[in-house]
């Protein structure tokens, strides 16, 4: 078994024995994940047993590295193998000794003193290894950094990847999901303004206040409160909603009989009264042309927010800008 | 009568039908397969051509069972046993799969393949309709491909869709088209003089008011207030006066759309829900629901209300399909073309805003229309994309 | 239609008739049970797609007719009446069960929509009930229960002359059981893959008859329909389409050791021994002459150990099996005495029963078991 081992190149996520090492949990996860889609790749109705770390049981290696009667493929991911007590460690020894055909195993570690037993025994059996090795310092985190835009096919300034590491901290999850998010929602080159727009700056705010400022024509105010509305969480489709209910405010108060009873109007326009004041005073400066162009504009980016676009964010800014600035046209 | 009988103007895609129907009787009785019988059709045809129809009629005539088939009849009679339960939704080998959701999943599919696994209890063939092909996704394509690739001997798939780009390439590549076309008028309006008795001028105008549009044309012949919800989508164009009253005509369109989604659906859902506690028991002595049939109830309960948002979905598109020809007449007049307007009766409104405008008004507010049908379909919020239009209609 | 007939046998047929109406119907007429009265019978079915069951009892028949009633319903009725002859009469859309003093009114459904039952295939030959339960209650256990393999959750009926052949297996057992049955014609030659489940309740609810009749047919219009009857019941039950794994050469060819225990005491052992252990820990049986030693569990968990008399010829063996596994085949072996054949610890074994400890061991029925696999 040893030299079908050997046989293997040292980087084939097909090996027999898999040693995933380290504690950068993101790392082991890539890992263990090349591995798993290297055999689906191979064979599409394969086994994958992913075990939780604790999951395994004594006794129940033999049976998950048991064939089938016909013998398909299988995959058995021990996870944090350094907590495994002796019994099963020396179920795993035993079965390195003499791995099971069709069978790939991933055994993740942390790679200290702790479980250094097995680990040895995995290693003198020629398992391949994955190094996963805790990213510390700055300058490794910003490699990461780079290396995740890079591969999602994207640039980042220098400035941006340092922001990004500054704002979101050490945990490589937290920070590798921060580069996929930004390489999604936003275009070109990421900067360290993209960066500062997403990450910092968290602060309450809400979809209306954002299309408060906007019909109010205040583009720059409107604009900020889009960028926190959008880093605290709020639905983009709650931004246009509440963006088209502004301008169709302004719209039908704007249509409405001149003279009517406020009383009156407010039911007609189903707004209650006080809302009926804000909206008079919004309307000021508004022409219909205005509100045909910011109206379609809104409808762009509703549609362009619901999947019709690729760059959600983008068209909720133009949109705000569009209703902020149409206004005097 | 015959299965095909529901088929309007779809001549050629009937005769290669109940070609494959007599081929697929001579593999049943040991013959070489022959006529054009396979195991994979796909059905293409814009809205209301009859995809489904045509797939339904077809399964009908695969377990047609009629004494005059031993006389050289032709299957598909539509009345013996076989052709009425396929034509119903009830016969054991006819599986019509119809989704209200946006798409169909590899769990679905599934549970489809292992039903198309089974041998028809008929001993004929094995139908399963998917109605919504354009909706599997990815991996329920290549679910389905297995069994399409390798089917039952006597499993027959007829899968659905607008066009044949929107079926899987995988999938599409192993299946036998069936074109359907958009019926001609006429086609429409002498099928509803012959088997729904409208008289002749009702039967073209409503013909020629929806297009082709059989269930549609049906509607509006016999439902008054169908007719009146479709002059309120007309009179849209007179009421485009100034930025308020675009914004209120956009509602009504909307509300009309909506008042006609309820009216179809709200009929459906209590002929089901009826049919389905009267066979439970609920109607019996007690007048309650039996014990354990209260989710069955509710999972009906459940199917409608995501079809009555389908449902209110199309019938705001069929309301802009309206809009358009009004349009397109109003371009016939302003270019004097000597073709008969979609929307003769209100001739007088066509003519007033064919002088108001030139032809490439007209044209772009056309476009205005599609745009707004392309953003409800991106699920634009559909009063937003209906009052952008309506601003961009009046602008012109 | 108007008919009387005797409240028992009506509850009777109703209640067995009623256990095949799906409970979510695919539609809604599927909820009713179909009434057929004809000279001299009543004909009660239901269907659910995939397995119609049909009974004809005795009546007095005074208005022939075909209608559909909520099966449910029917049977709640039918469970209260009082023990007096029943009359049943239609009445427009509406049908009124009249019994003694009792009189109930229910609905009917639409007869006309109701599916085509499937045609009944033409019998093929008999074999006692108890026999055929039996032996479907033994090979379905080893069937797969997960949809992504369909032909792995049937039980493969193969008909050869007067020998009956059932199959199944999930990947890690397969059970093959043969037995004799009387066929109609000599030289009948006939395969069937049947739904295990569908076939293992259809096979229990017709046990109450001497023998059933099983119709495989071979003409066209049963084709892909395999029918039972027994006492006057009916089912049909579709077939599954699809090609079953060749399992016969998964049997080995010899054994290079073969042991022999008293079954009753080797399935206490089993259950003991694999308690200490986590569920479905392996089970390690060594085989020595004149002993088996039962292991299960390892290392610093509770382990147990247990040893039974056992025979065995040919090479002494350690090998591994997970202990429901075994236990079903154990169970399914059904004879007093359990013997396994085993070429190694890493190949499957056989396991079949035999009377006592001398007798020579049939193959009527085979029990087929991959092992887990031993370490260290």
């Amino acid at each position: 078994m040893l030299c079908v081992m050997a046989r293997k190149a040292a980087d084939d996520p097909l090996a027999p024995v898999t040693l995933v090492v380290g504690p950068e949990e993101l790392l082991v996860d890539r890992a263990v994940s090349a591995v798993t889609r290297a055999v689906r790749a191979e064979d599409p109705e394969a086994d994958i047993r992913d075990l939780a770390p604790g999951a395994l049981q004594p006794g129940m290696l033999t049976e998950l590295t048991s064939p089938s009667l016909f013998g398909e493929r299988k995959v058995i991911v021990v996870r944090a193998a350094h907590d495994l007590g002796t019994d099963l460690v020396n179920e795993l020894k035993a079965y390195l000794g003499a791995p099971a055909d069709e069978v790939v195993l991933v055994i993740t570690h942390l790679g200290g003193p702790k479980g250094k037993a097995l680990l040895d025994a995995a290693r003198k059996a020629g398992a391949r290894e994955v190094a996963c090795a805790k990213v510390t310092k700055a300058g490794d985190r910003l490699a990461l950094v780079k290396t995740e835009f890079r591969t999602a096919g994207r640039s980042v300034t220098e400035d941006a990847a340092r922001a990004l590491v500054e704002a979101v901290g050490n945990d490589l999850r937290e920070l590798a999901a921060a580069c996929s998010q930004l390489a999604a929602d936003t275009d070109g080159v990421i900067d360290e303004e993209i960066v500062a727009r997403y990450y910092t700056g968290r602060a309450e705010t809400s979809s209306f206040d954002v299309a408060d400022k906007a019909v109010e024509g205040r583009a720059a105010e409107a604009l900020e409160q889009l960028r926190w509305a959008l880093s605290v969480g709020v639905a983009p489709v709650l931004v246009t909603s509440a963006l088209a209910q502004g301008v169709r405010n302004i719209a039908r108060l704007g249509g409405a009989p001149r003279g009517a009873r406020p009383g009156d109007l407010a039911r007609e326009l189903g707004m209650p009264p006080w809302k009926l004041d804000r909206v008079r005073q919004q309307m000021r400066g508004w022409t219909p042309d205005g509100i045909v162009r910011a109206l379609q504009a809104v409808a762009e980016a509703d549609a362009a927010v619901k999947g019709g676009g690729s760059d959600p964010a983008y068209a909720l800014e133009k949109a705000v800008v569009t209703v902020a600035t149409v206004r005097n046209t | 009568m015959t299965v095909w009988d529901d088929l309007v103007g779809q001549d050629r895609v009937i005769a290669q039908l109940r070609s494959a129907a007599v081929g697929a009787r001579g593999v049943l009785a040991g013959e070489e397969s022959s006529g054009g019988m396979t195991h994979a059709w796909l059905f293409t045809g814009p809205p209301g051509s009859g995809r489904a129809t045509a797939a339904r009629a077809f399964a009908a005539a695969l377990q047609c069972v009629s004494p005059d088939l031993s006389l050289g009849g032709e299957p598909g009679c539509g009345h013996c046993d076989g052709c009425h339960t396929s034509l119903t939704g009830t016969h054991a080998d006819v599986d019509v799969v119809s989704t209200e959701l946006l798409s169909i999943g590899v769990k679905e599919t599934r549970d489809l393949v292992r039903r198309a696994a089974l041998s028809p209890a008929g001993g004929r063939w094995q139908v399963i309709v998917l109605e919504d092909a354009d909706r599997l996704t990815e991996g329920a394509g290549n679910v389905l491909l297995k069994a399409i690739e390798e089917p039952a001997p006597r499993t027959v798939w007829m899968l659905c869709a607008p066009s044949v780009e929107d079926a899987l390439p995988t999938i599409r590549s192993r299946c036998r088209h069936v074109a359907l076309r958009t019926p001609p008028v006429a086609a429409v309006a002498d099928m509803l003089m012959r088997r729904d008795g409208i008289d002749p001028e009702m039967a073209s105008y409503a013909a020629r008011a929806t297009g082709g549009n059989i269930d549609r044309a049906r509607r509006l012949a016999t439902d008054e207030q169908a007719r009146s919800r479709r002059a309120e989508v007309l009179g849209l164009p007179l009421q485009l006066g100034d930025i308020g009253s675009c914004m209120a005509a956009a509602q009504r369109l909307v509300d009309a759309a909506a008042a006609d989604a309820k009216e179809i659906t709200a009929e459906l859902d209590a002929r089901e829900t009826e049919e389905l506690r009267n066979a439970l028991g609920a109607n019996g002595p007690g007048g309650r629901l039996p014990s354990g049939t209260a989710g069955v109830v509710k999972e009906l309960e459940n199917r409608q209300k995501k079809r009555a948002t389908r449902t209110q979905r199309d019938c705001l598109d069929l309301a802009l399909v309206d809009l358009t020809a009004f349009y397109r007449d109003v371009l016939t007049v302003q270019l004097g073309a000597p073709v008969p307007l979609d929307n003769e009766q209100v001739r007088p409104s066509v003519d007033r805003v064919a002088r108001a405008g030139t032809p490439e008004d007209t044209l772009r507010r056309i476009e205005a229309i599609l745009a707004c049908r392309e953003a409800i379909d991106a699920n634009v919020a559909p009063l937003l994309a209906v009052e952008a239009m309506a601003l961009t209609l009046r602008a012109g | 239609m108007k008919f009387r007939v005797e409240r028992d046998v009506l509850a009777d047929a109703v209640a067995w008739t009623a256990r095949s109406l799906p409970a979510r119907p695919a539609v809604p007429v599927l909820a009713g049970l179909l009434l057929e009265a004809d000279g001299g019978t009543l004909t009660l079915s239901s269907f659910d797609y995939e397995v119609s069951a049909r009974v004809g009892i005795e009546a007095e028949v005074e208005d022939e007719g075909r209608i559909l009633v909520s099966g449910r319903l029917l049977a709640d009725i039918c469970r209260s009446l009082p023990n007096r002859p029943v009359e049943v009469s239609t009445d427009g859309a509406k049908v009124a069960v009249v019994c003694g003093s009792a009189r109930f009114t229910l609905p009917t459904l639409p007869v006309e929509d109701y599916p085509a039952l499937p045609e009944m295939p033409t019998a093929a030959g008999s074999v006692a009930g108890d026999v055929f339960a039996a032996a479907v209650a033994q090979v379905a256990i080893a069937a797969g229960r997960d949809d992504t393999l369909p032909m792995l959750t049937g039980v493969r009926i193969e008909i050869e002359g007067d020998t009956v052949t059932l199959a199944a297996t999930d990947r890690y057992r397969l059970a093959v059981r043969t037995f004799l049955w009387k066929p109609d014609q000599a030289g009948l030659s006939s395969i069937a893959l049947v739904p295990a489940k569908t076939l293992n309740d259809t096979a229990k609810a017709l046990t109450n008859g001497d023998s059933i009749q099983i119709a495989l047919a071979g003409d066209k219009l049963g084709e892909g329909m395999i029918g039972f009857e027994g006492a006057g019941r009916r089912t049909t039950t579709r077939l599954l389409e699809g090609e079953f794994p060749k399992y016969r050469a998964l049997f080995p060819d010899g054994a290079a050791s073969v042991a022999t225990v008293e079954t009753a005491p080797f399935v206490d052992a089993v259950k003991r021994v694999s308690l200490v252990a986590e569920r479905n820990t392996p089970v390690r049986l060594t085989f020595s002459d004149g002993r088996l030693v039962l292991e299960a569990g390892s290392g610093d968990e509770a382990q147990a150990s247990e040893a039974l008399d056992a025979s065995l010829t040919g090479d002494e063996i350690s090998i591994a099996f997970n202990p429901a596994f075994l236990l079903d085949g154990l169970s399914a072996i059904d004879s007093p005495v359990a013997q396994l054949s085993f070429t190694t610890s890493t190949k499957p074994a056989v396991m079949t029963g035999k009377p006592d400890m001398d007798a020579e061991a049939t193959d009527e029925y085979r029990y087929l078991i991959m092992p887990v696999r031993l370490s260290g």
